[in-house]
């Protein structure tokens, strides 16, 4: 759902951007919310790292000749399919040049549950290559807040859901008209080009006049300027937004219900359930609330949901 | 396919979009290029130095910086416009550095002797322009700004990362609703080339037109 | 043949008058302090070796060159520098070009009714009218639909001709008019200017055509190395040259 049309190209350009922009406002302030901070920094340092350490490795008896899972161990690294412009879930810092947040700790995970390393190779996906890429075997897994539907289940197979999010509403913070999905009917309403969010508000709010902008920043600035009456995506995503830009809120209760899961090749099952019984594994050991903690809370705050049980999605 | 077909309003709605942001661009694009041009090679030396200016900020910098600072760069300083209007605007401002360049590339075409022989006859600056320069180059520019055209055309395709729904907006959009975006792509693929090809055959059908005996 | 020439007497306006006139390109200095008037219905030549400064002579005075120091005034009046006053002047002085200059886009016709047109707001009918005489009288009344690229270089010459004489100037410059010529096509040209001097028209005429200057001009003035060393009948500069450096340009130009 939040995957980045061309991470790549998009980052490349806002840099400059950033700078020009900062210079046309005539301060430098507003442009800090183009980079938001990496997502573990606001937590104790280390957090992060500690809980990707103290993964747990698969025995060798849970793998066997011939499976994917064997070619990926004697190869010993997992290619990835995901972004790195993902605030949360896999946002890549452009000091340090580490991809971090909730999807990519996961993914390093895997490749330690497989390998014994979090050794992974991350190849750039869209909404538009997801499903190609797993089909021809480019990539291994896909974590891409990767939104599990019955449409997409017929092309590829997903592990999960490994996290349950959903659609919710975000405003400027004076803005009182706006309340619950059916005020924004009438009203210009962003989201993320690559997010199902768009369909989800057309259903809500069929009048809605609806404007698709690649980036999360974009989004949050459009609602700021004014140009869009309202930005509907992930709450997770959104509460980041608000936690870090005190000039915008996020208005009720999730509408939607976005369960998140790994995209896998459909040609090879034993992926399937070797990655579902890997999940169970990290949500039963306390693993997945530490990621959660170190990652997510840090701009949610509070305790850990309870996290979704596996197979219990159409399409899962 | 029939998905598409089923929805080809929606696909419809982009293709005029993307048809109108083509005609409009290209047409200010176009003034505000021989315009240049003009200032370009005008004996004033303030204006020659701000068309120099002009074609080297808006041509040395990418498009899609253009179009981001545009559409979140001047709220910033208190202009909002409408995000099309905003966009195309860009897009004009753009194009209109690299149609400066095919004005005066083809006005390099002019043999040097004409212009000297107009002068001496007591022919002003505009006068020069309008009845020698600009009808005996527009033959040469055909090629060129055909080029831009093409440009332009493909080009309005990066006003989705900014939020307009024109053709790649919309098929983004439906991608996004029914998941089939290798076939979306391949019928919005066929548009642009039918959009080009149409400029090709228009480009080649003016350049006949116009030439002369020499 | 035109019947000789009478003299333009000494009493005649003078419509030219350069003073002084210093031009250089960079560190080449092209004109040294030159003096020349050049009166009402004279014709004069310039002669000289190629780069002694004749052909840039002949573009300072309508000012598609500009000299560095002195003076240059049409009727009395100081050349303008730029702007509306210099067209106006140079509407009023023909100009002929070694390269014929044509507007290739425009047919024979358009090409002389051009100026008059938009330059001096001419009626386009009376224009065309008196673009058609103009061709008759240089050979080309036949050639008035075609387009330059289809003219042979004489003819091309002689429209260049028509086109300057369009404009009813005041005087013709001349700026090696028949160099670019192949020899069969030079004498067309030189009859059809030599018609003009004989009528009267005031010329001043870069050329290498001695026969031209012996028969049609009033006066013969020799450059080298952008200064004035002789000037005279064209009688008395060829028969009795009176510079080393005359006799040395003649002996070898009528040698061959």
């Amino acid at each position: 759902m939040l995957t980045i049309v061309s991470g790549r190209r998009s980052v490349a350009a806002m840099l400059p951007i950033a700078g020009l922009v900062a210079a046309l406002a005539g301060c430098g302030a507003d442009s800090a919310k183009g980079l938001p901070p990496a997502p573990g920094a606001a937590g104790p340092p280390g957090d992060y790292q500690r809980v990707i350490d103290s993964a747990p490795v698969a025995p060798a008896s849970a793998i066997p000749s011939g499976s994917l899972m064997a070619k990926i161990k004697s190869r010993g690294t997992l290619i990835v399919g995901g972004t790195d412009t993902a605030a949360l879930f896999s946002l890549k810092d452009p000091v340090s040049g580490k991809t971090t947040g909730f999807d990519a700790a996961l993914s390093a995970m895997l490749a330690k549950y497989i390998t014994g390393k979090p050794n992974t190779k991350l190849v750039q996906v869209t909404v538009n290559t997801r499903e190609a890429l797993l089909q021809n075997g480019t990539v291994d897994a896909v974590f891409a807040t990767y939104t599990i539907t019955p449409e997409r289940a017929k092309k590829i197979a997903f592990a999960g859901p490994y996290y349950s999010s959903g659609e919710a509403i975000l405003v400027k913070k004076g803005n009182t008209r706006i309340t619950r999905p059916a005020d924004l009917n009438g009203r210009t309403v962003c989201t993320e080009s690559s997010s199902v969010a768009a369909d989800d508000v057309k259903k809500v709010a069929p009048s809605a006049k609806i404007i698709l902008f690649e980036q999360n920043s974009q989004c949050v600035q459009a609602v700021e300027d004014g140009r869009a009456d309202a930005y509907v995506l992930d709450q997770a995503i959104l509460l980041g937004d608000a936690y870090r830009d005190p000039k915008v809120k996020v208005v009720g209760q999730p509408f939607t219900s976005e369960p998140y899961g790994i995209g896998l090749p459909k040609a090879s099952p034993e992926m399937k359930s070797f990655v579902d019984d890997w999940l169970k594994l990290i949500q039963s050991n306390g693993t997945w609330a530490k990621l959660w903690h170190a990652t997510i809370g840090t701009a949610v705050g509070g305790n850990p949901p309870a996290p979704p049980a596996i197979g219990s999605v159409a399409g899962s | 396919m029939s998905t598409i077909f089923a929805h080809g309003g929606q696909l419809a709605h982009g293709v005029l979009l993307t048809m109108l942001m083509t005609v409009l661009g290209f047409g200010c694009a176009l003034v505000a290029g021989v315009v240049l041009a003009v200032f370009h090679i005008s004996p004033v030396p303030p204006l020659h130095r701000l068309a120099v200016g002009y074609v080297a900020v808006f041509r040395n910098i990418p498009l899609l910086v253009w179009l981001v600072l545009f559409v979140f760069g001047l709220p910033e300083i208190g202009l909002l416009y409408p995000l099309f209007g905003t966009v195309t605007a860009a897009m004009a401002l753009y194009w209109a550095a690299f149609i400066c360049e095919a004005v005066r590339s083809g006005i390099r075409t002019v043999p040097p002797g004409q212009i000297e022989a107009a002068r001496a006859l007591g022919f002003g600056f505009s006068q020069l322009l309008r009845h020698l320069v600009l009808p005996q180059a527009v033959r040469s520019m055909v090629q060129p700004l055909g080029t831009v055209f093409i440009a332009l055309t493909l080009n309005t395709s990066l006003a989705a990362a900014v939020g307009v729904r024109e053709l790649t907006g919309e098929t983004q959009f439906f991608t996004i609703t029914y998941d089939i975006p290798i076939p979306a792509f391949a019928v919005t693929t066929a548009i642009y080339v039918l959009i080009t090809l149409a400029g090709g055959l228009l480009t080649g059908r003016l350049e006949r037109k116009l030439a002369f005996k020499r | 043949m035109p019947s000789p020439r009478t003299p333009v007497p000494d009493s005649a306006d003078v419509l030219v008058r350069l003073r002084g006139v210093h031009k250089s390109f960079g560190d080449h200095v092209v004109l040294r302090d030159v003096d020349l008037d050049v009166r009402s219905g004279e014709v004069v030549v310039l002669l000289g070796a190629s780069g002694s400064g004749k052909s840039t002579l002949c573009r300072c005075v309508n000012r598609l060159e500009t000299i560095d120091s002195g003076e240059i005034t049409i009727e009395g009046r100081a050349l303008p520098s730029e702007g509306r006053e210099l067209a106006r002047l140079r509407a009023d002085v023909g100009m002929v070009f070694q390269s014929f200059n044509l507007f290739g886009h425009r047919s024979v016709l358009d090409n002389i009714t051009l100026a008059p047109v938009k330059v001096r707001g001419v009626a386009r009918r009376e224009a065309a009218d008196r673009a058609r005489e103009l061709l008759t009288r240089v050979g080309l009344a036949h050639k008035a639909q075609a387009y330059p690229g289809e003219l042979s270089g004489g003819q091309q010459q002689r429209v260049a001709i028509a086109r300057a004489l369009a404009m009813n100037p005041k005087l013709i410059l001349f700026d090696e008019p028949t160099s670019a010529l192949d020899p069969e096509m030079i004498n067309e040209v030189l009859d059809v200017m030599t018609e003009l001097a004989a009528d009267g028209m005031t010329m001043l005429v870069v050329t290498h055509e001695m026969g031209f200057a012996r028969r049609a001009a009033d006066r013969v003035v020799f450059l080298d190395q952008g200064r004035i060393l002789e000037t005279g009948t064209p009688g008395s500069f060829f028969d009795a040259p009176r510079t080393d450096r005359a006799r040395d340009f003649l002996s070898k130009i009528l040698s061959h």
